[in-house]
């Protein structure tokens, strides 16, 4: 069956035209500011469309519109150069819906075009604040349903119309709410997803040819370089639960010998033969090498191609895979360069100390010095060395220098190929890039007799949520220092983490800390020092600023606004997995799965559908007359005694069959009944509902 | 005929569903929770859209079906009587049916009752079969659609456009009209025949047997009945000479004559009297179809 409606129903009345000007415009305006000029010129051109001689002639709109469409991806193409990026396309939009809002005269094209907004508008939101941004989207889910409303209903004023749409929002927030909360997060972008789960997306996604991975030397800004790309490089997907990924290193080349201003990998480092002379050829033989003894982790790599020798395995490897072996700088190389997609199963430990011997070639390797570089640095290490510390002292008070040097990184930094460019980030910048923070830590152990090295890789990556994978982009990029302790073994040492602090991560699914090791405590220590001399001053100045305030009502005021402010920053607008997993579960063993999530849901919703019908059951509970509810109970007491009142049957005629079958009651009965049909049909008061209904309880707990 | 209520998906329902899906593929992409949030208000939505659409819907009381003759050409309407019981206002009510026809959304307050039309504009001569109808409303998104069966629209027979110029014939002798001028004697009680004037019937003798009798008065003159014949006509096509014959019959029945219609293949006895002149319309309009 099909509706039955009038013809010029179908037609779009002005009012709802006026409804959905203003939604378009309320679409398009978050766009306007990253708009170039010219197309909020076409728009307007766009807009000429709607002059009556232009929309009331379908020969002259079709040639309008195509006019228009024409010169817009011309003009398209001489501005951004490719019709196919994401701003020409946002655009093209933008013209095409204004262009059909000219032409839109039935009720259908009316809904496309709201719909179409709604999805420009959401759009525009990825251009602003948060909170200003789902402020923005409110309104225009308002503006969206009283639209819908006004292309519905021909009839309905406006003023009904506002205030029906208002009426519908109400009730589905609770809902809103509890999808916000409860919904499967995951990670964005999607594809990423896609790569994890093993589709063949890095192909279609054509990653940028030119733009080359970490290679045989690290040229000055070469990871900051890698670091702006977005390519995925390899996806772990943890066999056990995630460690923080803050302690994850994908090792890629090690770095020995520095000219001052690049690093580089000995030269006939490429031969595979030397290279298999000297490597770990089984998981006892490198387990000889640790010095600690940690417990590994295991974790399944699939490494996409990127033409070199290293599969970036996980520090420190535990054990080789097929077609690949572990070199004596405790890489996993595989055999040929990587030109296909590795998959393979590996483990490792992720704290340690490494080496049991260091050569005399190698040591001097690892401490050399170029000739005339960076002389400032060689001085104060020298200076360092005369303190007589051990490497792990020295270290530590080393990262103490960075992080109470107010470094900064800054990947903005110009990094210019000098040969005393250490010195200058060292001491006069003090601004750079994490390869200049971390060739200079290298530099200044060397300069100190502490044998060190240059470690390229990757750090870290993101966890896709509600999964154990682990996905690895350049833009993950990072280099790090390796120094033989004293003792012997080689350590990492990270420089980066005296200068910015690192991210707490919580409930990323690791149940024990990290096991400190000695270094990182002291530089922990010296970390601490710092906070606390700086500290207390910011409190102080907290604290003073609030007793200047005469109004301690307004400061009060200011405070709870601020906290209700910082509680909405936490659970509106940065609302993530973490904070999901958090929400959901009171012990943070381990990561959220996707069955508690739905089983959680699952409660939820049921719980919230039993108040939306209880608050159903309570609306209709009032309507109900407590009179007749009475007599119906007084009516079913009889039912259930062999005497049941037909629907049609008078209250008067039922009570004389009553009276006739239970003598007894007939006083009982007859009263009843006429004050039942006194109150039913004649002049009645409140006052005699309510006894009347005590009269019938009354009487039903008597019999 | 089943009276259940049911609520379905409309079109703009499903592009509202993808327009949901978009925005959350959006948001999850994009990590944004401003898209989170209008994606899942939008699907709040739904839940009170639906309420609204059901309780919009229910608790409507309705009569049967009424309409009027209708002749080829004119409009029909069918028209219904809708009651409100539930107290509360109900937007935007039409009807669904699978006939060619329009209809106009009605709103009803509490408690009001309203008519809702039918019209088929423009009618063909024959009949128009009984067909189901549904009560349906939109309200409020026009994302689902709600529908509760109503009585069906009643079988119509559509008369031949009483039009033709041809005058009513004269009396012809060979019938005979049971009407007859009046004399003042009362010569006989006999049974009641079709046709015979309701002043006539003799209520007591009636009331004696079980039989309906009718006086018969003395020197009562017989008038004859006109006899409407088909091949009386010097129309050419069918449809005018069916067209002529309806305008006749109205035009005798209106003079008060009696009249007998002969059809090629339908031969009515004279008579009279609305009973009479409705079966010769119904034959008239269901001459000569296909269908019949």
């Amino acid at each position: 069956m099909r509706p039955l409606s009038n013809p010029s129903s179908k037609r779009v009345s002005q009012q709802n035209f006026n409804g959905l000007t203003v939604l378009l415009l309320l679409a398009v305006l978050p766009h306007l500011p990253s708009f170039p000029l010219f197309l909020s010129g076409f728009c307007v051109f766009a807009a000429a469309g709607f002059l009556p001689f232009i929309r009331n002639n379908k020969i002259i709109q079709k040639l309008f519109t195509l006019l228009v469409v024409v010169a817009l991806l011309l003009s398209l193409y001489f501005s951004f150069g490719n019709l196919l990026s994401g701003d020409a396309i946002r655009s093209f939009f933008i013209v095409v819906l204004v262009l059909k809002w000219t032409e839109a005269k039935t009720r259908r094209d009316a809904l496309g075009l709201a719909f179409a907004s709604c999805l420009l508008a959401a759009l525009g939101v990825l251009y602003q604040s948060p909170f200003w941004g789902m402020l923005y989207l409110f309104v225009v889910v308002f503006a969206l349903i009283v639209v819908i409303m006004s292309i519905q209903q021909v009839s309905s004023t406006k003023h009904r119309l506002l205030r029906k749409s208002s009426r519908l929002l109400p009730p589905a927030l609770p809902i809103m709410v509890l999808l916000f909360l409860i919904f499967p997060r995951l990670n964005g972008p999607l594809w990423d997803l896609g790569i994890a789960l093993g589709l063949p997306l890095s192909v279609m996604l054509d990653q940028n040819k030119d733009q080359r991975g970490i290679e045989k030397t690290l040229k000055p800004g070469q990871i900051k370089r890698i670091k702006q790309s977005d390519d995925t490089v390899l996806v772990a997907e943890f066999l056990a639960k995630v460690p923080y990924v803050s302690r994850l290193y994908w090792r890629g080349p090690v770095y020995w010998d520095f000219d001052g201003q690049q690093w580089a990998i000995a030269k006939d480092w490429n031969n595979r033969s030397k290279l298999l002379r000297t490597a770990y050829k089984s998981s006892a033989a490198i387990a000889q090498q640790m010095r600690i003894n940690t417990p590994a982790t295991e974790y399944n790599l699939r490494l996409l191609a990127h033409g070199e020798r290293w599969m970036y395995a996980l520090d420190i490897p535990t054990m080789t895979a097929p077609e690949s072996f572990v070199s004596a700088d405790f890489q996993l190389l595989s055999i040929r360069k990587t030109v296909r997609e590795v998959n393979m199963r590996l483990s490792a430990y992720l704290d340690y100390s490494v080496g049991l011997v260091l050569s005399d070639q190698q040591r001097a390797r690892a401490l050399a010095w170029p000739e005339g570089s960076n002389p400032r640095l060689k001085e104060l290490g020298l200076e360092l060395k005369q303190h007589g510390l051990n490497s792990a002292d020295l270290s530590s008070h080393v990262l103490g220098l960075f992080a109470q040097g107010d470094y900064q990184l800054n990947d903005n930094a110009l990094a210019e190929p000098a040969t005393q460019s250490l010195d200058q980030f060292f001491f006069d910048s003090k601004t750079g890039d994490v390869q200049q923070l971390a060739s200079s830590f290298v530099m200044l152990m060397r300069a100190a007799g502490i044998p060190s090295r240059l470690v390229a890789g990757y750090r870290g990556g993101s966890i896709i949520a509600l999964s154990d994978f682990v996905i690895v982009k350049k833009k993950n990029a990072h280099v790090w220092a390796e120094i033989w302790q004293t003792a012997g073994g080689w350590v990492r040492v990270e420089a980066k983490d005296a200068v910015v602090k690192p991210k707490v991560q919580s409930g990323a699914g690791v149940a024990e800390k990290p096991k400190t090791k000695p270094i990182e405590k002291i530089a922990a220590k010296t970390l601490d020092q710092q906070t606390l001399t700086t500290a207390p001053k910011k409190t102080v100045k907290q604290a003073a600023q609030p007793s200047q305030e005469a109004d301690d009502w307004l400061v009060n005021w200011q405070k709870r606004l601020q906290g209700v402010f910082s509680s909405l920053q936490k659970w509106v607008l940065n609302y993530n997995p973490q904070r999901q997993s958090e929400l959901l579960q009171t012990e943070q063993r381990e990561r959220l799965k996707v069955s508690e999530l739905l089983l959680t849901g699952l409660l939820l919703s049921v719980l919230l559908a039993a108040c939306y019908l209880l608050l159903i059951f309570c609306l209709t509970y009032k309507n109900k007359d407590p009179v007749n509810d009475a007599f119906e109970q007084f009516c079913r007491y009889y039912a259930k005694r062999g005497l049941v009142r037909a629907s049609w049957e008078c209250p008067s005629y039922y009570a004389t069959r009553l009276t006739q079958r239970f003598p007894q009651h007939a006083p009982a009965i007859s009263t009843l009944v006429k004050n039942y049909l006194d109150l039913r049909y004649g002049p009645t008061e409140r006052y005699h509902q309510r006894e009347f209904v005590r009269q019938i309880k009354r009487f039903l707990a008597m019999i | 005929m089943m009276f259940k209520l049911q609520v379905r998906l409309t079109a703009t329902g499903w592009s509202f569903l993808l327009l949901m899906a978009s925005l959350l593929l959006m948001a999850l992409h994009f990590n944004n929770n401003g898209l989170f949030a209008m994606c899942f208000l939008l699907a709040g939505l739904l839940l009170p859209v639906y309420w609204q659409s059901r309780k919009n819907i229910n608790n409507i009381g309705f009569q049967q079906w009424r309409f009027d003759r209708v002749f080829a050409g004119e409009t029909l309407e069918y028209s219904i009587e809708l009651r409100e019981l539930a107290g509360v206002q109900h937007d935007e009510i039409t009807v669904a049916a699978d006939i060619d026809a329009d209809s106009a959304a009605i709103s009803l307050n509490a408690v009001e009752s309203k008519d809702l039309f039918i019209r088929l504009a423009k009618c063909k001569r024959g009949r128009i079969s009984a067909s189901p109808v549904s009560l349906m409303s939109d309200y409020p998104l026009g994302i689902f659609r709600a529908m509760i069966s109503l009585s069906a629209l009643p079988e119509c027979v559509v008369y031949p456009a009483a039009v033709g110029q041809q005058p009513l014939p004269q009396s012809d002798h060979n019938e005979n009209s049971h009407i007859k001028a009046e004399a003042d004697t009362l010569s006989a009680i006999r049974r009641y025949r079709d046709g015979d004037k309701v002043t006539r019937i003799a209520w007591k003798a009636s009331a004696r047997s079980a039989d309906l009798m009718s006086n018969e008065y003395d020197g009562a003159e017989e008038l004859t009945a006109i006899s409407l014949d088909w091949q009386q006509l010097d129309c050419e096509d069918d449809e005018g000479r069916l067209s002529q014959l309806c305008a006749w019959v109205l035009a005798a029945d209106r003079l008060g004559l009696e009249y007998s219609l002969k059809l090629p293949n339908i031969n009515y006895a004279v008579g009279m009297g609305i009973a009479h002149r409705e079966k010769c319309l119904r034959a008239l309009a269901l001459s000569f179809l296909a269908s019949e």
